[in-house]
């Protein structure tokens, strides 16, 4: 079925596409639940981008007080006003007076020469039910509308009847119950309190020849006339490649106890009582992103921007100078002003506007207060959908209410949601309280499992080991002991090397000495050994000569001779 | 479709109707039977069909038809008119 584009951001999704092109649509609700705007918004967004030209006929307001009270709003109705959107005042004249059964062959009359006229395409019949507010015949004022309907379904108009309706059974308004058989579409606007909030959603009751989401959906209005928040059907990741970075949380240790930081395009809850640094980290990570010339935006709830900054500045977070560059925008909230969609359309448009690559949102627990538990965990879903949809990386810090480890923050069920979960407590012990980091989960990250002690200092926030010790984990100051105690055993073993190397080196040289006083004693040896030998060699050679020649004369065996130069030569 | 009688210019007086459904002729002939009986000559009586004559009952801000109208003093009766009484009032309370 062709569809006419409602001209009313994430109705067209609710709708499949929109409006039943040429058929007629009838929108049933209270007082101020914003039919008109609604019927202004489609004729507008007709007019505008899609060359239909469009009438109302107002049966409530007048045209003038119509254009008054659009002129607040965004919504351009001065420009096409009298062009392409035209207005018929449609109330009854305040003299009118009743008397019988009347039917409404002017309506009718009046519509269809405009729709010659002045080529119109689309049609609001704003308020339709005033003209009879004075009737007392109920069967009138059914079988008018029935043939008002009937008429359009054979005119080709793309039309809307807006209509009052009195909260009724499963969304049907009761008064127009009949009017389901005739329309082809029927949308229910309702509002309700929740505390002291107001909550608007909106029902497709019917929509003949297309699927719908089905169900309750939220929406405001503002100077940008309704807004329907649905959430995507299927959640998808902007860039699939994003999940391979990581983003620097701003503390070294944290970074290698999370393989680098947080991936890009997932949410991380940080978790924790009051005053356990979930600003800070949540700081620094606006800090690291703005360092790397990214642009970051700070959502807080209940305090000041102005005071995050100031605050992290006392631990060496300086923001300021990114949030004049304009890399870093702050803005604030008060939670329970308004209901969690509002904030969530709010947190929506400042994305839009300031198209950041890190949001925090501090504390995202804060949303209990603007319609429960329920509305908090809503928005927070929504949240992490629109993020992963744009690859924004984004931290929740949640307030815990007890100090209960694992229990807490579940309540609102972000740490499921959450990619990551970083947890900050306080560890009394010793006469000290001490913030400790636990790293409860982190999807698709070997992370450390060990707890660390969170060290926070003018220079900055960085973490530290801690020590089990006998069954406890020592912080603060007993840790501090402990790794002097460390410190003291190591030096003690080096003074202790160092006497043994001496004594070696002593004894080393000692033997040194004795060496060389043997050497040179053995040299001594040798010399004197040598003279004796040569004198001796001398001798024998005399003594031999002579017996060589005792021998000749004798003619004796030369071996006797050999024997006693052999005897003298050994 | 002009029914009105008399010589004189009388005060205008239009019946919008749409076609001729029941109502529209249930108001014709109350008028028109009002008027024979009480106010002869007062009225210049004119009976207008929206559908022929659109722009008309835009100008007059008529949509729901039958509709009665006076147009020199903003007075309309709205309905099939049967009520004779009512009608017979209206007429009545007109300035002449």
């Amino acid at each position: 079925m062709l569809t006419s584009a409602t001209g009313v951001a994430g109705l067209d999704a609710v709708l499949c596409g929109g409006f039943p092109a040429g058929r007629t649509t009838v929108v049933a609700g209270g007082p101020g639940c914003g039919k008109t705007v609604l019927a202004l918004q489609f004729l507008v967004t007709g007019a505008t981008d899609h060359d239909e030209p469009g009438l109302m006929i107002s049966f409530e307001e007048s045209p003038s007080a119509l254009q008054l009270n659009f002129r607040g709003m965004s919504l351009s109705l001065d420009d096409v006003l009298g062009k392409s959107v035209h207005i018929v005042d449609g109330r009854l004249p305040e003299d009118a007076i009743e008397s019988g059964a009347f039917d409404l062959g002017g309506l009718i009359a009046i519509i269809k020469s405009l729709v010659v006229k002045l080529g119109i395409k689309r049609l609001a019949l704003d308020g339709l039910d005033a003209v009879f507010s004075l009737g007392k015949n109920d069967g009138n004022r059914r079988r008018e509308i029935l043939r008002v309907l009937t008429w359009l379904q054979e005119s080709g108009l793309t039309a809307l009847l807006t209509m009052k309706s009195d909260e009724g059974v499963a969304g049907i308004p009761p008064r127009f119950g009949f009017t389901d058989f005739a329309a082809d579409g029927v949308l229910q606007l309702r509002a309700t309190m929740v505390g002291e909030l107001l909550r608007r959603t909106l029902r497709v009751v019917k929509l003949r020849g297309s699927g719908f989401l089905a169900g309750d959906h939220p929406y405001t209005i503002s100077s940008d006339g309704l807004k329907v928040l649905s959430l995507p059907v299927r959640t998808r990741i902007g860039r699939t490649k994003s999940l391979e970075t990581r983003l620097s949380t701003g503390v070294e240790r944290l970074d290698r106890m999370l393989e680098g930081g947080y991936r890009t395009g997932t949410t991380t809850l940080i978790s924790g009582l009051p005053g356990t640094a979930k600003t800070t980290f949540g700081a620094k990570f606006l800090w690291a992103g703005c360092e790397a010339g990214e642009r970051v935006l700070f959502v807080g709830f209940d305090e000041p921007a102005e005071q995050m900054i100031f605050d992290a500045q006392s631990v060496g977070i300086d923001l300021q100078p990114y949030k004049d560059s304009g890399l870093l925008r702050a803005e604030s909230f008060a939670a329970g002003a308004v209901i969690g969609d509002e904030h969530s359309l709010a947190i929506e448009a400042l994305i839009d506007e300031h198209l950041p690559t890190r949001v925090v949102i501090d504390p995202i627990s804060s949303l209990t207060k603007s319609g429960g538990l329920e509305m908090a965990e809503i928005v927070t879903e929504r949240l992490v959908v629109l993020f992963k949809a744009r690859s924004i990386t984004a931290i929740f810090t949640a307030v815990s209410e007890s100090r209960e480890g694992e229990a807490e923050s579940t309540a609102m069920r972000v740490s499921a949601v959450a990619d990551t979960w970083i947890h900050l407590s306080y560890a009394a012990q010793y006469g000290e309280r001490n913030r400790t980091l636990t790293v409860v989960k982190a999807r698709g990250t070997a992370h450390s499992n060990q707890m660390r002690e969170v060290l926070l200092s003018n220079e900055g926030v960085a973490l530290a080991d801690v020590y089990a010790s006998g069954g406890n984990v020592l912080l603060g100051t007993a840790r501090l002991r402990r790794e002097q105690e460390v410190l003291i055993e190591s030096e003690q073993d080096e003074e202790q090397r160092r006497v043994e190397l001496r004594t070696l080196d002593e004894e080393r040289a000692t033997l040194s000495q004795s060496v060389a006083e043997f050497r040179r004693r053995l040299a001594q040896i040798d010399e004197h050994r040598a003279a004796l030998v040569k004198r001796t060699a001398v001798r024998g050679n005399v003594r031999s000569a002579d017996a060589a020649a005792v021998r000749l004369s004798r003619f004796g065996d030369p071996d006797d001779i050999l024997g006693v130069v052999a005897e003298v030569d050994l | 479709m002009d029914a009105a009688p008399g010589p004189a210019p009388g005060l205008p007086l239009y019946l919008f109707v749409a076609g001729d459904n029941p109502s529209s002729i249930t108001a014709q002939s109350s008028v028109q039977t009002a008027l024979e009986r009480y106010a002869t000559g007062h009225f210049d009586f004119e009976i207008v069909n929206v559908f022929e004559f659109p722009e008309r009952a835009l100008d007059n801000r008529v949509l729901v038809t039958p509709t009665l109208v006076a147009p020199s003093c903003a007075r309309r009766l709205i309905g099939d008119l049967s009520e004779a009484s009512q009608l017979h009032y209206f007429l009545q309370t007109l300035p002449r």
